[in-house]
């Protein structure tokens, strides 16, 4: 990894063990290449929807799973949402291209199947966290706490549920966001030619000099460093410890 | 767990303790008064109100839990004022109370920790204040104090008491402690298997326990299972003896004799005690002893069943076990239970 990003900024590079001489060249290309800066749009855009959605499709889901107190449901529960894991993603995108590569009905190509697809794809990592962060803040107790001092369930919600969700929503949405920033598999068989994400784009800067191929990693490499320090400064900024993660 | 035939009153201002054997339904019944737990059949009053059908959230009951359940994201101050915030109670009408209350519980200075920074009981000081800053009709504490440290719960106890007589709150306490549930409330309720057994002062339930489960539970007692031989003389018959008992009710065949250890004593010659009318006098042998600190608890073996006595005087009696000796209690200190 260290060897690519020195690459990034080497003039010339054949068959040696380091590369000579030094330029930004290679990200200036990089960045007034379009294909790249809207496939780098692209994947921030669906990162960002990706985590909005586990967000309001799981929060809820794990909610009510757990309050149900059923225990079937939440057996039900957690084998059930490791299976998009389990699954190869290329079974999910082949699946889907089955499905929606129809002549007159063809998601194939727009955002919103990779949406979708990624959504499927990361809501285990959403929702893991956010239920064993659930069991481990007894809220059954602290339910009932507020309950019988008088707080209305918007209340309950807003001064003691979801803050106290916090490290769980956190530890999903960085684990949605990344996964979805470099997912390459299902990008790669459902989006378009104007619709790629980065890792799609990177695919074919191997095409390219080798420099430049270099620069266009370390940027993917670079937004990895940036969620890591994200979340080491969340966890800092709102009390967490590494525990809180249950990753 | 279930429980049945529910039949309870509790005086305002009063301190009742629900005691019992863990899965007793003591929990049970105090959920029933918060409103976590509905009745199938029977009615919750609140001075005289029904209140089956209401929330826990509009009974107005300030409860208190095992294990605190103190909202670790906010501060113990913000603890404290969170159910007059959320009933919308502008800030400086209870800014004043929410500071008495920190006070009464010895958390000044405290007040922008967080749960996490204290010990297990301050903690429990808090969630007592979070719980009578609503001002409840009711406080219900839920073995507040299993999770302490024994100095620890000794100490909070008193103060839970203090506080309820200051506050003048009606108290229910749930406990399987038998010896806290003497030591702190105004009635005892003994509990077993989902049923109430017997409801009364702390006193009556120790001196005159209703049945054989509640004299082996509330303290130690020594049971003499015996048949009849002269109810209105009061004399008993046990293991080929005779044992000298408070007159008795005529119908009954067999005849339950208790004892508490603190009322036998013993001694090594039975020739100094001329025979009494009233006094009992059985010959053991010592098989065990406990050294409790202040006093000393001796396993003895009498007619060939096990009989505890506890003896403060700690020094004559250093027995190790084998010695021959002689237990003594009077008749006015026997209970047929």
């Amino acid at each position: 990894m260290v060897l690519v990003v020195v690459g990034s900024f080497g003039k010339k590079w054949y068959g040696t063990m380091f590369p000579e001489g030094f330029t930004w060249g290679w990200y200036r290309e990089l960045f007034s290449n379009i294909i790249f800066t809207r496939a780098l749009r692209m994947s921030f855009f669906i990162a960002t929807l990706v985590v909005i959605a586990n967000m309001v499709i799981g929060i809820p889901a794990v909610y009510a799973i757990y309050v149900s107190r059923k225990e079937y449901l939440k057996k039900l529960f957690d084998n059930f949402v490791m299976l998009p894991i389990a699954i190869s993603p290329l079974v999910i995108g082949m699946g889907l291209i089955q499905v929606y590569n129809r002549p007159s009905f063809s998601l194939i190509g727009t955002w919103e199947i990779l949406l979708f697809a990624h959504c499927v794809f990361t809501i285990p990592f959403m929702v893991k966290p956010v239920m064993a962060n659930l069991e481990m803040i007894n809220w059954r107790e602290l339910d009932e706490a507020s309950e019988s001092l008088g707080a209305s369930g918007w209340y309950k919600a807003r001064r003691v549920f979801l803050p106290n969700l916090l490290p769980g929503i956190v530890a999903g949405s960085v684990m949605s966001f990344s996964i979805s920033l470099g997912e390459f598999p299902l990008a790669v068989l459902l989006s378009g030619s104007t619709t790629q994400t980065y890792p799609v784009a990177l695919y074919q800067a191997f095409y390219f000099p080798v420099g430049f191929a270099c620069a266009a990693t370390s940027l993917l490499l670079l937004a990895a460093l940036f969620a890591l320090l994200g979340m080491m400064f969340l966890m800092k900024f709102t009390h967490m410890r590494r525990e809180d993660f249950a990753l | 767990m279930a429980v049945r035939d529910i039949d309870l009153t509790i005086e305002d201002g009063e301190f009742l303790t629900i005691v019992g054997p863990s899965g007793c339904g003591k929990t049970t019944t105090l959920r029933l008064i918060a409103g976590f737990a509905k009745p199938d059949q029977g009615r919750i009053l609140f001075d005289g109100e029904v209140v089956n059908d209401l929330r826990p959230k509009a009974r107005n009951v300030g409860i208190v839990f095992q294990n605190y359940a103190l909202f670790p994201n906010l501060t113990i101050l913000d603890n404290i004022a969170f159910g007059l915030r959320a009933r919308n109670i502008p800030e400086r009408e209870h800014a004043k109370r929410v500071q008495e209350l920190i006070e009464m519980v010895k958390l000044e200075g405290k007040e922008e920790a967080y749960p996490r920074e204290l010990s297990g009981g301050q903690q429990q000081r808090v969630a007592l204040a979070r719980a009578l800053a609503i001002h409840p009709r009711v406080l219900l504490l839920d073995e507040p104090l299993s999770a302490l440290d024994a100095k620890v719960r000794l100490m909070l106890r008193y103060e839970i008491k203090k506080i309820q007589r200051e506050f003048k709150i009606t108290t229910v306490y749930v406990t399987h402690d038998q010896e806290e549930a003497l030591s702190i409330s105004d009635t005892v309720a003994v509990m077993n298997r989902g049923e109430l057994l017997q409801v009364g002062p702390p006193e009556k339930i120790y001196h005159s326990p209703r049945g054989d489960f509640i004299a082996s539970f509330i303290g130690i007692s020594n049971l003499f299972p015996s048949k009849r031989r002269s109810p209105e003389r009061g004399e008993v018959e046990w293991e080929g003896l005779i044992l000298k008992v408070p007159p008795f009710d005529p119908n009954l065949e067999e005849v339950l004799v208790m004892v508490r250890p603190e009322r036998i004593t013993l001694s090594m010659d039975v020739q100094k005690f001329s025979p009494q009318n009233d006094l009992n006098v059985l010959e053991g042998m010592v098989e065990g002893r406990v050294f409790l600190g202040p006093t000393i608890r001796l396993a003895l073996n009498v007619g060939g069943k096990r009989v505890i006595v506890d003896t403060s005087d700690v020094e004559k009696y250093r027995w190790e076990g084998g010695e021959k000796v002689y237990i003594l209690f009077e008749r006015k200190d026997v209970k047929i239970i």
